[in-house]
């Protein structure tokens, strides 16, 4: 069972997330939403979640400012953070991982992709714990 | 048509309520004559009340009501049909039927000198409306049905509260 | 739970031991203990354990693994359930219309953003709103297979991209092209809506030159040939280019461009994929350079010149664009938490509001009437009013919205309009928070546009004949929006010509709409100008038409129980002030009594009330019958003539007058008496009744008997006096 947190300024994009997780085989259990990163992170502060899917160009706080502050949340840092962005390049990605991204997930992906993605990032999640 | 391809994958027992509710006809009378509505037409019945009168409307249409908050207009149907008008006694009552509009569902209260019983009267025991012989069919007739010896007139209150059958005579002039 | 289990097999298998050590056991231990068999849990929890002491090894850990499988899934294990083939998203209507709604709302707010940033091309937080929005539907239109959105809002976000780190300024041409962009994404949402509603799509243009546009305008910024051409481009306020001119000898690179551009565009349809856009950064630059490189007289290493820092000089205000990522929070946008609701349950829920009213007013009725009440109970019944007024208002308020969208669909027009006609407008705009009813909202949409247009059409001179009179060659022109006395108060005010009552007078007599010696006041001559057939254009534009733009204008302001007021300086310019109803749904009326009948004449067309004296009857002409109040002749109707009733008396003295106003026209309403003022609540009559004219509606009263409600120009019209009704 995996609470989720989708933090997206559009709606209907959360919206598409939310259906592409239910076609997964995924065991999904609460999933919030939060509009922008100072939403998620005010979210955060009273719900944890197993992941979260963050998109990068927000307002207010957008997904690089984001997962920098939730670095600094020390009961909260280690959630795990999938960006979903349309921007496919390798900078980045490069850039996004460097700022504690733990995977990313190119829009408009298929619910294969996010379902491997979470899976992969589980396990590395899991053999960190050790 | 939907009925038909119902009956041919086998028996359906919705199917069959509902053709048995098509077929609930609310008996009233208007004077002397026996009238019958399907009763999946009807909204509520409710008893003789006040009626705002409505100005240059033609004396068939008698007004409006508040049925609970909904301005309804109120059709007297013996001046509708054009039989001896009645006086409105402890038995008249209005029957508020759902029919169609311009913009949708509208109700209308069809005021009756009585409203007798609720008989079953299959599509098959419905005879066509008789030739008056005066060349001048009746659209909202639908057909005459006996029951018991007696004859009911069967309405398709659809076409006798079509809007253009109800508007009032243009006085102004 | 099977899931999980063939997952932790699969674990196992790459991890050996170690997988039964994941945090995911517990989890998967919690659940297996509500629902699985004991064995299961029993055998689970002995593995954790060797596991988490260490003592598992990999090969009883794959065994355990499989056994735990055996017990969950019986030999022969049925294969797992493939998940049902999944809706793809594009059919999926429920996203679709997210798309759709979403999509509007951000083509809105581009068109008021490029236009705000137009007018101050240093406004980097909108810049970015307008980046934001087209990198939305982008994204949302990649999961929905709208190749052509995807394409345009990917180009137009390129180029935005540009904007926002200041590598070029918002000037015209590009304002030009953005809108461009809009209107077409615009005709793409309204196809999807129709595939939706089943209804027929509209005709989608082509993107092809659209693409081209903006590309080679992205290219131009990319290899710093733009730059030059901003400032030029952005001082030709009436230039109507949708790319602004490039320097002469980089003309044929541009033409390279656009072919590449053709190219790619085809191809992407034929193969239906998204190749050409994602094109990275660098690919870009390189087929750029590739173009460029083909013209021998330009060196390549031009384009890999730093962006031009002339961009921001041609924009003296631009503040330093802030870096990509956007490290600072831009713009603190109070996030509407909002719910949609139909509208009609929101009708439903004002109705029974309504009558939740009326039923309090009774019940207050009957408290005060009957002597004994308790105290207690009377104080109860005070919070119940006090309750039931405030719920009243919070229902009214849901169908509030703000007037700002409308203020902005009109912001575009004026902007084409004043080029077109090579007149120079500064719009400003007031008042944009102000609330008002939905539905008041929508029908002011056409009355306001045509206004405008008048204003720009016949109010604002051009530019040579505002110079000759001594004014700024800049008009302006202020819509606004203001809330007085209950009542929305939108005006539109012009600096131009003004009105020539003279002139208006003469085309009235020529037209035949008024003689000789009708006696008018200024108001009402003004008013002349919304009779139909009237214009006092001497040039007929194809916007304006032929003076059928006023009379519509007023047919819809009263149809919304409304009036306008006219104020007008020749020379100075005029305004025109629009009032309106804050909600349609509620109205104060007065109840009168005609004979046995009550009906109510709405508050905002009465404006006066008098026992009339047998010396203020006039005859003319042996029929008409006229009132003289101070001064003034107005005509009388008897209410019980029109409605064929019968009153209490003929006699004028026995009776009331009720002074009657629309369109600047008074006249005297004749009734038996007056009842009361009160508040009622609006029902529209059946359809049976469209064909009376002088009723606007029904009402339910205080003691829940029904009474009419009059529509006071309906009445005066009906017969009689048409001849003096403009």
């Amino acid at each position: 069972m995996r609470d989720i947190l989708i933090v997206d300024d559009s709606k209907a994009m959360r919206n598409f997330l939310r259906r592409a997780l239910a076609m997964t085989s995924m065991d999904i259990g609460s999933v919030l939403e939060a509009e922008n990163g100072l939403d998620a992170l005010e979210k955060l502060e009273k719900q944890p979640v197993d992941v979260i899917f963050s998109d990068i160009n927000m307002p207010v706080m957008d997904g690089a400012v984001f997962v920098g502050e939730l670095a600094k949340m020390d009961t909260r840092r280690n959630i795990p953070v999938i960006i979903v962005s349309t921007d496919s390049s390798a900078e980045r990605k490069a850039q996004m991982q460097a700022l504690g991204a733990k995977g990313y997930i190119a829009k408009p992906f298929s619910p294969e992709a996010l379902e491997l993605e979470v899976a992969r990032l589980m396990w590395e999640a899991d053999d960190d714990e050790d | 048509m939907e009925i038909q391809s119902i009956q041919t994958t086998g028996t359906n027992a919705a199917a069959a309520a509902h053709r048995g509710s098509a077929d609930k006809h609310l008996i009233f009378s208007l004077g002397k004559e026996e009238f019958g509505i399907q009763v999946l037409a009807i909204k509520e019945i409710i008893g003789m009340q006040e009626v705002t009168p409505v100005p240059k409307m033609p004396s068939h249409i008698k007004g409006v009501i508040n049925l609970r908050g909904q301005v309804i207009p109120v059709v007297d149907l013996s001046l509708k049909f054009m039989l001896t008008p009645q006086e409105y006694t402890y038995r008249t009552c209005i029957i508020v039927v759902r029919t169609r509009g311009a913009n949708g569902d509208r109700l209308i209260g069809a005021i009756a000198d009585g409203v007798s019983e609720v008989l079953t009267i299959a599509q098959g025991d419905i005879e066509d409306s008789p030739d008056f012989g005066n060349g001048n069919p009746t659209p909202y007739l639908k057909g005459i049905a006996k029951v018991h010896g007696k004859v009911k007139l069967l309405l398709d209150i659809h076409e006798v509260f079509r809007t253009d059958s109800v508007v009032g005579l243009n006085f102004s002039n | 739970m099977l899931q999980a289990v063939d997952d932790l097999a699969l674990q196992v298998m790459l991890k050996g031991a170690a997988a039964f050590r994941s945090k995911a056991m517990a989890s998967i231990l919690e659940v297996a203990r509500k629902t699985s068999p004991a064995d299961f849990v029993v055998e689970m929890e002995r593995l954790v354990k060797l596991a988490k002491a260490k003592t598992l090894t990999d090969e009883d850990a794959r065994n355990g693994a499989s056994a735990l499988q055996a017990i969950l899934a019986p030999p022969p294990a049925p294969p797992v359930p493939e998940p049902a083939a999944p809706v793809p998203f594009e059919e999926d209507a429920e996203l679709l219309n997210d798309f759709v709604l979403e999509a509007e709302e951000h083509l809105t707010s581009i068109e008021e953003r490029i236009l705000q940033l137009e007018k101050d091309p240093s406004l980097t937080e909108a810049i970015h709103a307008v980046f934001r929005s087209f990198h939305s539907i982008k994204g949302l239109a990649g999961f929905l297979g709208l190749d052509g959105v995807q394409a345009v809002a990917h180009e137009v976000e390129t180029l935005l991209d540009h904007a926002r780190n200041a590598r070029v300024s918002v000037d015209s041409a590009i304002v030009d092209l953005v809108l461009e962009a809009a209107e077409y994404l615009k005709d793409e949402v309204a196809a999807v809506q129709a595939r939706l509603s089943g209804s027929l799509p509209p005709v989608i243009r082509n993107n092809v030159s659209l693409l081209a546009s903006v590309r080679s305008v992205n290219e131009e910024v990319q290899s710093g040939r733009r730059a030059v051409a901003t400032a030029a481009a952005a001082e030709a306020a009436t230039v109507v280019a949708v790319v602004a001119p490039v320097a002469e000898p980089v003309a044929p690179v541009v033409d390279t461009a656009v072919t590449t551009a053709d190219v790619s565009e085809s191809s992407f349809h034929e193969e239906e994929e998204v190749v050409a856009f994602t094109l990275d950064q660098e690919e870009e630059d390189q087929a750029a350079a590739t173009a460029i490189a083909a013209q021998p007289a330009v060196p390549v290493e031009v384009v890999k010149a730093a962006p031009a820092p002339v961009a921001v000089v041609a924009a003296p205000k631009a503040v330093p664009a802030p870096a990509p990522s956007q490290q600072e929070p831009m713009r603190v946008e109070v996030a509407s938490t909002s719910v949609r609701v139909e509208t009609s349950k929101l009708d439903r829920l004002m109705d029974m509001v309504g009558e939740m009213v009326i039923a309090q007013s009774i019940l207050m009725n009957l408290s005060r009437a009957s002597a004994n009440v308790e105290t207690r109970m009377a104080g109860e019944l005070a919070q119940l009013a006090r309750i039931t007024t405030e719920v009243q208002r919070c229902a009214m308020s849901m169908r509030m919205m703000p007037i700002g969208p409308l203020f902005q669909k009109n912001a575009k027009m004026v902007r084409d309009l004043s080029r077109r006609n090579g007149k120079k407008v500064n719009l400003e705009l007031a008042g944009e928070s102000t609330e008002l009813d939905k539905t008041i909202a929508e029908e002011l949409a056409d009355p306001l546009l045509h206004m405008i247009r008048n204003a720009l059409d016949h109010g604002i001179e051009p530019p040579q004949e505002r110079l000759a009179v001594g004014k700024s060659e800049m008009a302006t022109l202020k819509i606004s929006a203001e809330h007085e006395a209950g009542q929305i108060v939108v005006s539109i005010s012009d600096d131009g010509r003004g009105l020539n009552p003279d002139k208006i007078r003469n085309k009235a007599l020529e037209r035949g709409l008024i003689d000789e010696n009708q006696h008018l006041s200024e108001q009402e001559i003004f008013h002349l100008i919304f009779a139909p057939g009237f214009s006092t254009a001497e040039k007929i534009t194809d916007i304006s038409g032929r003076g059928v733009g006023m009379d519509v204008v007023r047919q819809h302001v009263e149809h919304l129980r409304g009036r306008i007021l006219i104020e007008s300086e020749l020379g100075k310019g005029t305004t025109f002030y629009i009032h309106l109803p804050l909600t349609l749904a509620i109205i104060e009326g007065l109840v009168i009594v005609v004979g046995d009948h009550r009906y109510i004449i709405p508050l905002f067309s009465v404006r006066e009330m008098c026992r009339p004296t047998e010396d203020m009857l006039f005859t003319v002409q042996g029929q008409d019958e006229m009132i003289l109040m101070r001064g003034s002749l107005l005509p009388l109707v008897r209410l019980h003539r029109r409605f064929y009733i019968e009153p209490k008396s003929e006699t004028i003295t026995d009776g009331l007058l009720v002074v009657c106003e629309f369109a600047g026209k008074r006249f005297c309403l004749f009734v038996d008496d007056l009842l009361g003022r009160q508040e009622v609540v609006i029902k529209s009559l059946d359809e049976a009744f469209k064909s009376v004219r002088g009723l606007a509606g029904s009402a339910i009263l205080g003691d829940g008997r029904i009474g009419l409600i009059l529509d006071v120009a309906g009445i005066f019209s009906q017969n009689g006096f048409e001849g003096l009704a403009a």
